[in-house]
């Protein structure tokens, strides 16, 4: 009885995962092609980038698109404020939330669930309500801060989001391993 | 308990919160000035007329106006939020059923599995804007890889992004249908950003359902399988009662993704054509940014808020008691 029920499902499962491959092969090709579109388009030349239906292959590769691409725009100083801002919030955001939810999970003080709710309002809270006021937080009036590298980074570097996910990691780790450390 | 070692605990108290409060500082700083302060002062400023510099106590006038006083401003709202909730009806649905069949498919032993696994991520991480550049190359009128599509199907070109009439009207028309002018459905140009939407945030619900899948212990399909229960029946029965409190986590978070969407309606449509694509945030931006009218744009993005804190807590309130946890 079991081999016989063995027997029928190998038996079916060859057809099952060639199927389960075309549909996600089918499905992989339609999200992966906006980007061979976007890497192939980036080496035709105007002519051909402009023809439909749009060739597939580029008939000449120009590699010089890339070369004339970096000389039209400062793209070395884009590219070094795009890092410089993401790296400085993403070490500032780790240092705060590791501090916050160290407190929140470890610590007894006054105002704990309070201050702990009204952190999390602020996740439902979407941005494009403080917008208007952020802008003016940032204008000549109080910050001064309009085209600057603090616009951009020290808003973000605390998040509600982040001190909750960080919090809920701590309190899984059981407190005796810390008081085992300790002399 | 002697008097020198209840005063040592209270000093240990105060101590130990003192800790507490020096750990929180730079959070309470950064969460209490980018964040709280700036919710109560949006409201404050929606209560005063506010063209660039702030003008006359109006109460709730700008929110009257809005709502019914100003034939303009109330039809432009109602119109926006209608926009908005037709994109994220026609978005959501869609995404989340692609993403849980192909997480379902993805789930166990596959060849390929990390390449798809990547491939399907790719479009999260790529920047909003960059996508929707190429997105406006694939969808273009005149070059675009969609009307190349079409016209093996022998359907016309369409204008896409530019296009501001009705799916259904479009597709009634092309079989020689006039249909009436509230059957036309959303605009072409609203749907391709329902597309971009979909292929853009795929990948996000993808993740989160594999992981929602590895949660689920072996034990329950063996058990199933013992029982003979056919493969049907095994994702009906077993995975997606227990895939539900992920199911509901990511309706959750792509619904409100959803209604608060922006890079993608700047980037692409930027409101048009003929505002068929101007939804609530894109209005808040227009009023705000476009127009120099502060008071009536933070007026329109709390009613926004509310309207996101309402649907979230309805969809908490109906669903929660159909999630079954493990």
């Amino acid at each position: 009885m079991a081999s016989v029920r063995r027997g029928r499902r190998r038996a079916t499962r060859l057809p099952r995962g060639v199927l389960k491959q075309v549909v996600l092969l089918s499905a992989a090709i339609v999200v992966a092609y906006p980007f061979y579109f976007m890497v192939s388009t980036s080496l035709k030349d105007l002519f051909e980038a402009t023809t439909t239906p749009p060739t597939f292959f580029p008939t000449t590769v120009h590699w010089e698109n890339y070369a004339r691409a970096w000389e039209a725009a400062p793209w070395g100083r884009y590219f070094g404020n795009t890092i410089f801002v993401s790296i400085v919030t993403t070490a500032g955001e780790t240092i705060t939330a590791v501090l916050a939810a160290y407190a929140f999970a470890r610590l007894d003080f006054r105002g704990k669930n309070v201050l702990f709710l009204l952190f999390l309002a602020t996740l439902m809270i979407p941005p494009e309500a403080t917008l208007i006021p952020n802008y003016i937080i940032m204008s000549r009036k109080f910050l001064g801060w309009y085209d600057s590298y603090q616009v951009q980074i020290v808003p973000f570097l605390a998040t509600a989001f982040s001190i909750f996910l960080l919090r809920q990691h701590f309190m899984g780790v059981p407190s005796e391993l810390a008081d085992a450390a300790r002399p | 308990m002697g008097p020198s070692r209840a005063g040592a605990r209270r000093r240990r108290a105060v101590l130990e919160n003192l800790r507490a409060y020096a750990f929180l500082l730079p959070a309470i700083v950064i969460i209490g000035v980018f964040k709280i302060f700036p919710a109560f002062y949006a409201f404050y400023i929606s209560l005063f007329r506010w063209d660039i510099v702030q003008g006359a106590f109006r109460g709730l006038g700008n929110y009257a106006d809005i709502l019914y006083d100003s034939p303009t401003r109330a039809e432009q709202f109602w119109r926006s939020l209608s926009t908005t909730f037709t994109f994220v009806l026609f978005t959501i649905p869609i995404e989340m059923v692609v993403a849980l069949v192909i997480a379902y498919l993805l789930f166990g032993k596959l060849r390929g599995r990390t390449i798809y696994r990547g491939l399907y991520y790719l479009p999260y991480v790529t920047s909003t804007v960059a996508a929707a550049v190429v997105f406006t190359w694939v969808f273009h009128p005149q070059y675009g890889l969609a009307n190349g599509l079409l016209g093996l199907f022998g359907a016309g070109p369409q204008r896409w992004y530019d296009e501001p009439r009705g799916l259904f009207e479009l597709v009634a028309s092309a079989g020689g249908v006039v249909l009436p002018g509230w059957a036309a459905g959303p605009s072409l140009a609203l749907i391709g950003v329902v597309i971009f939407d979909i292929w853009h945030f795929l990948g996000f619900q993808v993740v989160i359902f594999l992981a929602g899948l590895g949660n689920i212990s072996n034990e329950y399909y063996e058990a199933a399988r013992l029982d003979g229960a056919s493969e049907r029946q095994i994702f009906t029965k077993v995975t997606l009662p227990l895939l539900s409190p992920t199911t509901f986590f990511v309706f959750t978070i792509a619904t409100i993704g959803a209604l608060r969407a922006f890079n993608e309606f700047y980037t692409l449509t930027n409101g048009g054509p003929l505002d068929t694509t101007r939804t609530t945030n894109m209005l808040v931006f227009r009023t705000f940014y476009q127009q120099g009218q502060l008071g009536l744009g933070s007026a329109i993005a709390f009613l926004l808020t509310l309207v996101i804190l309402v649907f979230t807590l309805s969809q908490q309130r109906i669903l929660s008691s159909r999630v079954q946890y493990g």
